[in-house]
This record gives structure tokens, sequence and C-alpha cells, in this order.
């Protein structure tokens, strides 16, 4: 399989008479993108849009997701398959990314949420997020529309709104292209003879409500591990349904945009000759864990390699996950290095995992997610300020009389993630 | 951690663990709602991976204190995620004993 994935770079967004993509601006026809959003669905009773500029002094909450534009414009299947599009296999041909936005779900799915995304000050600086012109969609639902039944909306919702703004350019020549090349298995194997062969072992957060994640529409809690094309991920096979907590769960924008994949392929052929992906889930019984992770581990050695990087998402019971996985590769001889954050208690002093293992010896810290920040008040808030009230309500922060929010870092859409998009990091001590 | 303790009290005396001890992403401090599920019967002794397990669950709360409690509004949302996952738990159990419908039984 060979992927080109065209970058189109968005400096601006603005609400217009027509969605397209002119001159690095999308502009949006507002009431159009809502229809698009809401679509047939009638649990909802009408979508909003607000638009959030980086250093502007807005709150961004409670989030749901985040998803970046893209439409796939040559090569079998299309966006978010199993959802937008239909369920082909996706990963080759070309796909275009509108880069530098992103739409913003957000909603009150049950009345506590955290998820913030800060477009300016100190939180700005933890989230990514806070540096694209955001998309933010707004949900009015029917009454006595379950919790679940309002996630399934909202995803399929903020799923089907970037697929809609990802269409307005289809036609607009990509200001940069990359190709990323995923040859059959035979052919990667024997591509770099005395480079490291490395496997990269992708854990998927699917314990239940708002901590789902889904494969070609697939519930990922149904799934065998399996083996997939990095490119399937870059044409959003994998969507996120998971949004608990903030902090390190893995969004659909970072399913796309994967820093694992994207390092692995800059070294390849270099340092290390990156054979592949094996997606795992993360489950609630123990006897799913065991089948989880012995099938894992199974692939990992049939693939041959010697080295294996394992990322969770999540932190807990997922620990034992991650955990078992690295025991049982090690067990076959091949090294692992393990991706996680820490939830270490607010003086970084406390054990950060609820697992551990002496073979579990190479591990890369994305944070504390423990640690707290003050947030100062912002003038705008996008969402529900109820959320805010709560979160500062003493329950999960501290409201100052300015305004300013002391919270952690948990409560921030992305600020440890595991997957290394941002820059938190640990301290050996 | 009375909750718990209590586990920790059966597991010890035979009965095993068949969710995780700690389930959902929700931080210690807002985990005002735990559920677990446990084997009906002791299997003999205290089993060891069940043992393990809650032991290092419970060294990862106590540096955090008990939760306190939420707000009314808050309340009803951390139920329902506390029975979201236990019935996840379940279904992925039992199978054929959905607490719904039936219609997103994932072995269905």
């Amino acid at each position: 399989m060979r992927l080109e994935v065209g970058k189109v770079y968005i400096r601006d967004v603005q609400f217009g008479d027509n969605t397209q993509v002119i001159g690095g601006t999308l502009i949006i026809d507002r009431e159009e993108l809502c229809r698009q959003a809401q679509g047939d669905d009638n649990r909802i009773l009408g979508v909003g849009v607000e638009l959030a500029h980086p250093g502007e002094s807005t709150r961004i909450m409670p989030v749901k997701d985040v998803i970046e534009p893209r439409v796939k414009v040559d090569g079998p299947g299309g966006v978010f398959p199993g959802f937008v599009s239909g369920v082909q296999t996706v990963g080759s041909g070309r796909t275009l990314a509108l880069k530098g936005c992103a739409v913003v779900t957000v909603s009150q799915i049950i009345a506590f949420q955290e998820g913030i995304i800060d477009m300016e000050g100190p939180g700005a600086d933890l989230s990514s997020f806070s540096k694209l012109h955001n998309i933010v969609l707004l949900f009015d639902f029917k009454d006595d529309i379950a919790p679940r039944e309002k996630e399934t909306a909202v995803r399929l919702a903020g799923l089907r709104a970037a697929a809609y703004l990802g269409e307005a350019a289809r036609e607009v020549s990509p200001d940069e292209v990359a190709g990323y090349e995923a040859p059959a298995l035979s052919e990667a194997l024997t591509a770099f003879p005395g480079l490291p062969k490395v496997a990269f072992v992708y854990m998927l957060q699917s314990q239940g409500l708002l901590h789902d994640t889904y494969v070609y529409g697939v519930d990922a809690k149904t799934i065998l591990p399996s083996i997939i094309s990095p490119t399937e991920a870059m044409d959003g096979a994998i969507v996120s349904g998971n949004c608990v907590s903030a902090c390190d769960k893995n969004t659909t924008y970072h399913h796309l945009n994967n820093p694992v994949i994207e390092e692995l392929y800059e070294r390849h052929g270099e340092e290390l000759n990156f054979v592949g992906v094996i997606i795992t889930n993360e489950n609630v019984t123990l006897a799913d864990k065991e089948r989880s992770s012995d099938y894992a581990a199974k692939l990992v050695g049939m693939l041959g390699v010697d080295g294996a990087i394992i990322s969770e998402e999540g932190f807990g019971n997922p620990d034992t996950d991650l955990i078992m996985i690295c025991n049982k590769v090690e067990q076959r001889g091949i090294r692992t290095v393990l991706m996680t954050d820490e939830f270490a208690g607010r003086d970084g002093a406390s054990q950060s995992l609820v697992d551990a293992s002496k073979l579990a010896d190479a591990v890369v810290s994305s944070g504390n997610a423990n640690a707290t920040i003050t947030l100062p008040p912002m003038k705008r808030i996008i969402g529900h300020i109820e959320s805010a009230d709560v979160l500062a309500g003493g329950y999960a922060g501290c409201l100052a009389d300015d305004g300013s929010i002391t919270v952690e870092l948990q409560a921030i859409v992305g600020a440890t993630n595991i997957l290394g998009y941002e820059r938190l990091s640990a301290i050996g001590m | 951690m009375n909750v718990l303790e209590a586990v920790r009290d059966a597991v010890h005396k035979g009965h095993r663990f068949l969710l995780h001890p700690k389930l959902g992403n929700l931080r210690p401090s807002q985990a005002f709602f735990r559920s677990f599920v446990l084997s009906a019967r002791p299997g003999g002794d205290g089993e060891p991976t069940s043992i393990t397990m809650l032991e290092n669950a419970l060294e990862a709360l106590r540096g955090f204190g008990p939760p306190p409690s939420p707000p009314e509004r808050v309340t009803a949302g951390l139920q329902a995620i506390d029975f979201e996952l236990l019935s996840t738990g379940i279904r992925r159990l039992h199978p054929s004993h959905s607490t719904s419908n039936g219609r997103d039984n994932p072995c269905a």
C-alpha cells in the first residue's frame, strides 16, 4: 500500500456564503455545516457552530473529540470508513488534510465532564489544539436522550462535519505532499538487513461509554488484536469515542496524526525497519485482558521483530493490559519500550501505574496528569458554563475570586497525550 | 477505600476478580461510585492474580484520599458511567445476559 497525504495549510477560518478553501482560508457556510453535521439524526434538535482562533481569550469545554477535516481524492474507500464512508479498506491512494484547523465537538454527555482547550495562556501551552483554528460544534438534544445515545450522536455529527469541510479541499492543490509506503510483510521484513525490526503495538481504549474506540466502525472492545497498515490510521480507520480522561485520551485528530507512526516512518530505513502496526484493545474483564495480551504478543512474535513500542491509552486498569503485553512480548525475547503517562499524585511521589513488572525497564512518560495548573479567566467560554462551575466548585478544581481555576492536567485535552503529541515528560529521580 | 478493603477481604478468602478492580478513567477523586464483580464462590486460597491486582489498585489509591461528595447534579452522571462500565463488563462475561435490549451485545 502507498498513501500520499496532501497537506492543505489553513491559515484562517471564517464564515461565508459557500464552503470553500480560498488562498489558505477555509470559508464556511455556517447553516450548511450545521445541516451536514446533524444529518438525519432526529435525536438532535439543532447544531450550533462557533469559531475559536489561536491567541483568543477563549475556553472551549467540555470537549468530546477533535477531528481534522480530510478528503480522499484517490484510491479505494473514503475517510472515516464505517461511519461517514463505506467499509472498504483505506490507506492507499491520496488523501488531503486541512492542516491548521479542526472540528471540535462539545457536549455535556453527563453532568460532570472535563476537557478544556484554552486558546491562550498557560493552558494553551499544554494542548496543541490551541494552535488550531477550531470549528466548535455545539448540540441541542431532545429531552430524555440517554447518555449513550448522545455520545453516538455527537461522535457521528463531528465526523460528518469533518468530512463535509474536507470536501472543500477536494480540488485544491496541496501545499505539501508526503508519501507513506506500507509494503507486503515479505518485503518489509527483509527490506533493510542489519537494521533492527520494530513493530508498534497501538493500544485502544475500549472500556465502555466515553471510553471507546472504533476501527472501521467496529467497536474495538469486540476485536481481536489485528495487524493494520499505519496508513489506514491516516485515513480515519480508527475513530475516537473516548473522552475520559481529557489529558490522555487519543482524539480522532491524534489517531489521524499519530506521532509514533510519523516518527517511525521518519527513522525507517535509517535507524530501524518499521515493520508494522498491531492494534489491540483495553478491556474490563480479566479474561479479555488475557486473551488480547496473549494475541497481541503472539502477533508481535509472528512478525519476528527485534523490538516493539507499546503505547497505552488512558490509565488505571489499562496499565494492567500494558504490563501484560510487555511481559508476554519480553518473554518471547523481544525488547519493549512502553509509552504511558503517570498518575503519581500532585507531588509526583506516588506510584504512577497500578501495575508493574521488572521486564518493563524502558518506559517513556508523557507526564504526570495529577500535576496542577492555574488557568486564568477567559473572556469567552464556548460550551457549557455550568461545566466550568462544577469543575471549579471544589469537586475537581478550585475557583479563585479572580475567576482563575486551579485544576489537574487531567482536565486539559491532550495535555499528557501518550502518543507523544505534546512535550511533557518526567525527570528520573 | 472501605469498599475496596471489603473486596480485598473477599479476595483473600478466595473469591477472584472477573472485572478489573479499577474500571474507567475518572481520577480517583472523582470515582465516587465503584462497582466490583467477583466470583460467586471462593476458589480456595486467595487467588494470586486477584490479590496482586487489588493490592496494586489500593496502593495507587492511597495517595489520593477518599473522593469528596460530588454535587447533586453530577451524581447521576457518575452513576451512569459506573453502570455503563459495569454493564459492558457483564455483557462480555455473559453475552446472553445483556443488560440492554441486546442490540449492542458485542458478542452477538
